[in-house]
């Protein structure tokens, strides 16, 4: 399976995601690391993006903030 | 007993209601007309427990996330939700899983749009995760991973999800990935915040763990996946697997050996199970239920297709052959639900082109009414689900799907219309909301209402709950009817004066659409 692994700072949008999906469409597996001042704005940061996949596994790490605020 | 792991829901889900599968769906419901507890006490009584707070029967998908931590060598077990209290004072993580966290998944959305009051499933979901003991317990460094097939509504609750303090989602067939949760768990690691098993990554059928305890009322996967393709549906996106019939026996056997002497056949479509393509396997299924009813007084299917009924038994008088295995003297009925979904061939067309198959889709609302006539002959009652508000739906195609109600009039079935919920592969469409009902829709719902009225006394008396034993819930549910069956003479009387028109143009005002819902 091809993984792919993304790094969202504080700065970039859910943009760098699709188009790192882009640069390598045969991705099946794609690691998330989502900086966010909580770690549940993490998910709110790429929700649509979350929503709308159906056909690759997605792992979402939160970066940076409370991480142990669960 | 020391758990490292509790496994565990609220109590809509650890129910076996009273061994009648279908009352599980007024959990989907508000309270009406009833206090609370009387209505929980219909759908989801507390079911049966060994010494050590375990249910007898346990929902199918928790006993699977057993089974798999289980068989990795977990200390891990399902208790029910009145028993955690002493085990979350030493456990590490507590896993959940649910149909319906926040009653956002059609009937209970539907509901909850229509009488503005919440469903019992997501007052009761709540109410669970608030409890001291659990709160206490989280307090304390309990990791809590969330999943099951309503585990897509955490995205749409993120408030809810950072309140409970949620540690990981998991969404998708989840026996693969729940073992790497629970040992980073365990671990002290860090946990993803999300997960999503695509297709790629669900497991094999070898990969798929037997079940170690009973499942309620016996539900047992004889497969995963469909191979209709439904846009509307997530279960296609999974690759279709059909569990050999050793593999069906021993879970068979774990229920038969906790007393459990009725079974469920879980599937999309059991029709298939077994198949070539959509071409039944009449041998298979022939043993395949010969195997069922040598370890069940009575068995049910969980679903079937319209078009696989019509077809397996025009060429191969299957569903004949199938009820003469069933009948005895313990079953003279089976229940089954199915998606009927529209009677629009333009809609049919656009979003479940394979359904009629192998008929041409042009031919669906025909395909629909001779597949009833054959399950009215055989005393097979169907609850048929039809989606309203589906993307691009017109009022030509209300007008249809109303005239095939028409024509369902005199088949035993209930007949439930459900809001359209967007799952599947069209995951990115709008939600439908009460302020877009249409008077085509309005019409459907009455129609439906009556036939379901009008069946389901029927089917209470003649069918479902015979005997002095089930005389307390029979009478329950008679009684609720007619609460139901006078309520219908208002609403109608309502509609005929034309308070309908009147009401669509404040719609607005009085929408009172679920937080949830509107933020969505």
């Amino acid at each position: 399976m091809s993984d792919l692994v993304v790094e969202l700072d504080a700065s970039d949008g859910v943009e760098k995601l699709v188009e790192a999906l882009r640069s390598k469409p045969s991705a099946r597996k794609i690691t998330v690391y989502v900086a966010a001042d909580d770690r549940f704005r993490s998910i709110e940061r790429i929700k649509e993006f979350l929503v709308n996949n159906v056909s690759r596994t997605i792992v979402v790490y939160a970066k940076g903030g409370d991480q142990r605020e669960a | 007993m020391k758990l490292d792991i509790v496994i565990t829901s609220d109590r809509t889900m650890i129910t076996n209601h009273h061994g009648r599968e279908f009352l599980g769906f007024v959990a989907t419901g508000p309270p009406i007309g009833m206090p609370e507890r009387l209505w929980l006490w219909i759908c989801a009584p507390k079911p049966k427990v060994d010494k050590l707070g375990r249910p007898l029967e346990a929902p199918y998908g928790l006993r699977k996330i057993e089974a798999a931590l289980v068989d990795a060598g977990f200390h891990a077990a399902i208790i029910d939700p009145d028993h955690l209290g002493s085990y979350l004072r030493r456990a590490k993580v507590l896993m959940i899983g649910h149909h319906d966290y926040f009653a956002m998944a059609s009937p209970s959305i539907e509901w909850w749009l229509l009488t503005g009051s919440e469903p019992v499933n997501r007052r009761s979901f709540i109410r669970l995760m608030k409890r001291p003991e659990v709160r206490e317990a989280k307090r304390k460094g309990l990791r809590v991973i969330v999943g099951g097939p309503a585990a897509w509504q955490w995205l749409w609750n993120t408030d809810y999800w950072r309140e409970f303090g949620v540690d990981t989602v998991v969404d998708g067939e989840a026996e693969k990935v729940v073992v790497e949760l629970a040992t980073k768990a365990l671990n002290g690691e860090e946990l993803p915040l999300y997960v999503y098993a695509g297709p790629d990554d669900v497991p094999s059928i070898e990969e798929i763990p037997e079940i170690k305890g009973a499942s309620v009322n016996g539900l047992v996967e004889i497969m995963r996946g469909c191979p209709r393709g439904c846009r509307f549906c997530p279960v296609t996106l999974r690759p279709l697997r059909y569990y050999p019939l050793d593999k069906i026996e021993r879970e068979l056997r774990v229920n038969a050996n906790a007393g459990l002497d009725k079974c469920v056949l879980h599937s999309e479509d059991v029709l298939i199970y077994g198949a070539r393509g959509l071409e039944p396997n009449p041998d298979v299924l022939l043993k395949l239920h010969t195997l069922a009813k040598k370890y069940c007084k009575t068995l049910a299917w969980s679903h079937v297709t319209l078009a696989e009924v019509k077809y397996s038994q025009e060429k191969y008088k299957l569903i004949t052959k199938l009820t003469e295995v069933i009948y005895d003297e313990h079953q003279q009925h089976l229940g089954v639900q199915i998606g009927l979904e529209t009677g629009s061939v333009n809609l049919a067309k656009e979003f479940m082109p394979a359904k009629a198959a192998p008929y041409p889709i042009e031919m669906w609302p025909q395909v629909v009414e001779d597949a009833m006539a054959i399950l009215h002959d055989h005393r097979i009652v169907p609850a048929l689900t039809l989606i309203l508000g589906l993307p691009s739906e017109t009022e030509d195609d209300l007008a249809q799907t109303a005239e095939l109600l028409d024509r369902l009039r005199d088949y035993r079935s209930l007949i439930v219309p459900m809001f359209f919920v967007p799952l599947g592969a069209l995951r990115d469409r709008g939600w439908f909301l009460r302020e877009h009902l249409k008077d085509g829709h309005i019409e459907i719902m009455r129609r439906c209402l009556w036939h379901s009225l009008k069946w389901a006394e029927d089917i209470v008396s003649s069918f479902y709950l015979k005997g002095a034993r089930n005389a307390p819930l029979r009478w329950s549910l008679k009684l609720f009817l007619a609460y139901i069956r006078r309520k219908a003479v208002e609403v109608e009387k309502w509609l005929n004066e034309g308070e309908w028109e009147s009401a669509k143009e404040r719609v607005e005002e009085i929408a009172a659409l679920p937080p949830v819902v509107a933020r969505a």
